[in-house]
């Protein structure tokens, strides 16, 4: 599978903003090529340009954007330069792109069906009823939801943010196109979530050869997914090269900082230091997974602190149990915080660590009295937290 | 790393260090211009032509209401004659003695022509402006302070007070105001003033203010820093008090200028139908308009007149009511 | 789904019974004799200071009296005007002309305004933008009653491009001219709603990811701009028929359309008030029905509300 052209070469692309004060450059001259089946990522904080670089590919700036400058050329015709009806023909067929924000990228009034099925119509993959049905459940399957033919009649807001992620990624993909884009497809899903799409992603295009454009923050990340790496900042690429080299050896001081303030990287630090007795080495401590023992780890740092202090706050089976109205007459019980039990010894502090919906905040509230207790108790220096006044 | 055999060996590119580099990451650009909702708001309606037209209009109108005496001396309701009868009354007028006054044309001191009564159409308007503005004041301040109150009582106190007085809301919102103005107007036939009829159209247009006041106060009782300031033991009722206010003057502002707008339109509606303000005693552009209706087709300006008076004040009132709520609203000002 | 029916028809109950309390209490609970005010300036009769008292039921205690009032309307006991004619019957005879003549102030107005609002929204600042949005602004300022005369006028009187006034029977070319006026009363909140709608939705993401995965500008522009800007428009059909019932009071009264509105104009002119509260009552009744059904609507287009309170 050696190529030697590339699929896509961006050539000193310009994007630009109208604003009131006129014109100002998001990208001002960046060039980076893609191989047919490579994966690389796009790296750089908010407002460096990788997004709008990666939606200007497929020219869907919004309103007041415009590519002032460069070439955008894909199997040799420069995108930049096509008709709308042109460019509808490649979008979808030939570049797939999967969005940044499964909340909002799928049109609330509409079955998942009915958007899936109009994808495969408008990319001429299928046309009587029958056939197109039969293609979005396979899209769907392919995503890896269970239940296509259920799902299909279901509207988005019945599916969870990773269930709505991996429509996504099946529509982007239904077509079987040459290239994706994926703009930080995970960063509004947890951690555990992550992973599981962004492996399945891979998966995915690995079987059929797709190159993926990943435009993402987090450095750790390109890194563990991509071959290559565009490091940008303030609309130009400061650094680009194989990712292992980059994260190794990183020469531009932006790249270094980078490296330094990655959040995954950072996790991976802590977890080959405290593990460092089985003598990992840090390049491989990808292989360390969610069964990682954290609680262990809390409970060793918990010891080293003053072990005789009486806890200045004391969870003791606490619970809060909501009433979540469904509509009808009933209401269901949901359980927020479930008979939680914990000490805080006096001048230590502790960390809450859970995903979205663990129940954290809504136990600092029980402590605030913020939220009243189901059941259980909460002390405050020994004295119940119930008993004293709004103080 | 991934898992996919590399294609190719990617050259490792390195950008020449810029414009101090690293440093520019850090300076944080602070904005000199002070942003605060109601600075945005007035530098953008400076901006708007349809601000200043209305605003100018308006004025012009209050001028008008309060000294009318200054634009004609004219008494728009005595000295209204269907012909004339007297010689000397024929000389300043400069026409014949006999002649039918009753929707005659423009004659010198009366530009507009007269009305089937023999009445000066132009001072007639003038008199009316009064009345109109008098009771879309007076609307429009009873609906806001009720809306107001009763919103704010609602989303404060929640619980059982909140769904009553949102029920009641209801209840009064499914009456269309301007109907329910007729059936108390009917039957107050003696005791049609100002204020009555104002009450009449008033009653029934609070819950729109009210909502707004209400979700205003949820919102911020719900927001993080009222918690937070709760939690460090401030009284809740001040911070959502200081909160509150500020926030939802803007929609209140809005829905009352639309609303002045309605009650002028209203009241010249229920005059129009005969069950407004009584003739003989207040001017009112919606009474000349109902008694010139049948002289459509032989002496239409006798109509044209009011109902441009009426529409054109009306416009003003809802052109000033759009540019404010434009320049207040954050998301109106992007869809500009 | 079914919930949000059966919610939506309960939280109607107190409604209905709260709007048609407060008309009669409005009526009744005025200081005096409330039938000695219903005549106005005249000096009615003994016997029809009696029938009146009887028709109300003035003997009973105020509760009853307007349970019993109620019964009267829902079972259609309306009782005789004045002029001695069947309330019922001039109803049955009214209704429907005004029933087209709102169907067709309705079509026309969301025909014009929506496709008015969704240029508009689409070409932002354009010159359709703004000169839409002046004439509308233009329109609105005008009260019905001008708005009719004018339109009669100068469409009836002058061009004569119609009737001035509607014939016997009230064929549908006739009622076209006061319908484009009872259409133009609300039109201009349609415009502006869809516009801005259409402008909101267009920055959604959904709709940069259904271009995104290959559709073209004529699939997504009706499919998930136009669908997605429905659902505050149909919310204010709600508001716009209030609008409409007060409307076609005075259009049909100046045009002289043989609907219930006529009925209620010629009643308001005569002071005829037993005959107004009766048509009024109706009309609340009617309004409260048309909202339930619109909030129903709504559920049908937007499944979101479905499922919460």
């Amino acid at each position: 599978m050696t190529a030697l052209e590339p699929l896509l070469s961006v050539e000193d692309l310009q994007v630009a903003f109208k604003t009131q004060d006129g014109f100002v450059p998001a990208v001002r001259g960046v060039s980076f090529d893609v191989y047919p089946g490579e994966t690389i990522a796009i790296v750089g904080e908010s407002g460096s340009g990788k997004s709008t670089t990666a939606h200007a590919i497929i020219n869907l700036l919004p309103g007041s954007g415009r590519i002032t400058g460069g070439k955008v050329l894909f199997e040799g015709r420069d995108l930049s330069k096509l008709s709308r009806h042109e460019m509808e023909g490649v979008r979808g067929k030939e570049i797939g792109l999967v969005p940044q924000d499964p909340m909002n990228s799928l049109n609330p009034v509409h079955r998942i069906g009915f958007q899936v099925e109009e994808t495969i119509r408008a990319n001429g993959l299928a046309s009587s009823k029958r056939e197109v049905r039969k293609r979005a459940v396979e899209v769907l399957k392919e995503a890896g939801l269970a239940d296509a033919d259920q799902r299909l009649r279901q509207f988005p807001h019945e599916f969870s943010g990773g269930m709505r992620q991996r429509v996504l990624i099946g529509i982007g993909l239904s077509s079987h196109p040459k290239l994706l884009i994926a703009d930080e497809p995970t960063s509004a899903l947890d951690v555990t979530v992550q992973k599981k799409i962004l492996d399945h992603l891979e998966s995915l295009t690995a079987e059929r050869g797709t190159a993926v454009i990943f435009i993402t923050h987090d450095l750790g990340l390109a890194a563990e997914r991509a071959e290559n790496l565009v490091v940008m900042h303030r609309g130009k690429i400061v650094e680009s090269g194989p990712a292992r080299e980059i994260l190794q050896d990183p020469r531009h001081p932006y790249t270094q900082r980078l490296v330094a303030a990655a959040p995954s990287l950072a996790s991976k630090r802590i977890q080959s230091a405290v593990t460092s007795g089985a003598s990992l080495e840090s390049a491989e401590v990808e292989g360390a997974d969610a069964s990682f023992d954290l609680v262990s780890v809390a409970e060793r740092t918990a010891d080293t602190a003053v072990a005789d202090a009486p806890p200045v706050i004391e969870f003791r089976e606490a619970t809060k149990v909501f009433k979540i109205r469904t509509g009808g007459p009933r209401s269901i019980p949901f359980t927020a915080v479930d008979k939680v039990s914990f000490q805080v010894p006096r001048g230590s502090t502790m960390a809450l660590v859970g995903e979205s919906g663990s129940g954290k905040s809504t136990a600092a509230k029980l402590l605030l009295r913020l939220e009243d207790l189901t059941s259980g108790e909460i002390l405050v220096e020994g004295k119940n937290v119930a008993e004293l006044g709004k103080q | 790393m991934s898992s996919k055999n590399p294609v190719r060996t990617a050259p490792h590119f390195v950008a020449e260090v810029d414009e101090g580099g690293v440093g520019a990451v850090d300076a944080v650009r602070v904005s000199d211009r002070k942003s605060n909702l109601w600075l945005d708001a007035w530098r953008d309606l400076r901006g708007r032509w349809m601000f200043w037209v209305s605003a100018a209009f308006i004025l012009f109108i209050v001028f008008v209401a309060l000294f009318p005496t200054a634009f004609t001396q004219v008494p728009p309701n005595d000295g209204c004659m269907l012909s004339v009868k007297s010689q000397e009354v024929a000389d300043s007028l400069g026409v014949p003695i006999g002649t039918r006054i009753s929707d005659h044309g423009p004659l010198p001191r009366h530009p507009l022509g007269f009305t089937k009564q023999g009445c000066d159409v132009f001072s007639r308007i003038v008199h009316g402006t009064g009345t109109s503005l008098s009771v879309g004041i007076i609307v429009t301040v009873l609906v806001a302070v009720m809306g107001v109150v009763i919103g704010a009582f609602a989303g404060y106190f929640g619980g059982w007070l909140d769904s009553l007085l949102m029920r009641l809301g209801d209840i009064f919102f499914a009456i269309p105001y301007i109907l329910a103005a007729v059936v108390i107007m009917s039957m107050f036939l003696h005791e049609r003033n100002i204020w009555v009829i104002s009450l009449a159209i008033g009653f029934f247009s609070w819950p729109s203010t009210a909502r707004i006041l209400r979700s205003e106060v949820l919102r911020v009782k719900n927001l993080d820093y009222v918690m937070a300031s709760e939690a460090i033991g401030l009284s809740k009722f001040r911070t959502m008090f200081a909160h509150v206010m500020p926030n939802s003057l803007a929609p209140v502002i809005i829905i009352s200028t639309v609303g002045l707008a309605g009650a002028i339109t209203a009241e010249a509606t229920l005059s129009f139908l005969g069950v407004g303000l009584p003739n003989n005693i207040f001017m009112s552009w919606g009474n000349d308009i109902s008694a010139a209706q049948n002289s459509l087709r032989t002496a239409p300006f006798t109509l044209i007149y009011p109902s441009i008076a009426l529409s054109v004040t009306v416009l003003a009132f809802i052109m000033l009511g759009e540019t404010v709520r434009d320049a207040l609203d954050p998301k109106a000002r992007a869809t500009r | 789904m079914i919930w949000y029916i059966v919610r939506r028809l309960l939280q109607g109950i107190p409604v209905f019974f709260g709007s048609t309390f407060i008309i009669f209490s409005m009526v009744f609970l005025t200081p005096g004799n409330p039938v000695l005010r219903m005549f106005g300036d005249r000096t009615p009769a003994p016997e029809q200071i009696a029938a009146l008292e009887a028709k109300f039921h003035l003997d009973q205690p105020f509760l009853t009296r307007y349970f019993l009032y109620l019964g009267d309307i829902l079972q259609g006991n309306l009782g005789t005007t004045y002029a001695g004619q069947s309330v019922n019957e001039i109803l049955a005879r009214t209704v429907p002309t005004t029933l087209r003549l709102a169907l067709l102030a309705v079509v026309i107005q969301l025909a014009v305004g929506v496709l008015a609002g969704l240029i508009s929204g689409l070409r932002k600042g354009g010159l359709f933008d703004n000169v839409t949005l002046l004439v509308t602004l233009v329109i609105i300022s005008m009260p019905v009653f001008v708005l009719a005369f004018v339109a009669q006028w100068i469409f009836g009187i002058q061009l004569g491009w119609f009737r001035p006034t509607v014939g016997a029977g009230a064929p549908w070319s006739d009622l076209l001219l006061p319908a484009i006026v009872l259409a133009g009363l609300n039109m201009a909140y349609v415009v502006r709603l869809t516009r801005a709608s259409v402008i909101e939705t267009s920055q959604n993401d959904f709709v940069r990811m259904a271009y995104g995965k290959g559709l073209s500008r004529g699939r997504v522009i009706p499919v998930h701009i136009l669908r997605n800007s429905m659902i505050p428009v149909t919310t204010n059909l709600a508001a716009d028929f209030g609008i409409l019932i007060v409307g076609a009071t005075v259009t049909e009264g100046i045009f002289n359309v043989p609907g219930v509105g006529n009925e209620l104009f010629k009643a308001i002119n005569r002071g005829d008030t037993p005959e107004i509260v009766s048509i009024v009552t109706i009309l609340v009744i009617v309004y409260v029905l048309v909202n339930i059904a619109i909030d129903l609507l709504y559920g049908v287009l937007d499944p979101r509300i479905r499922y919460v309170k």
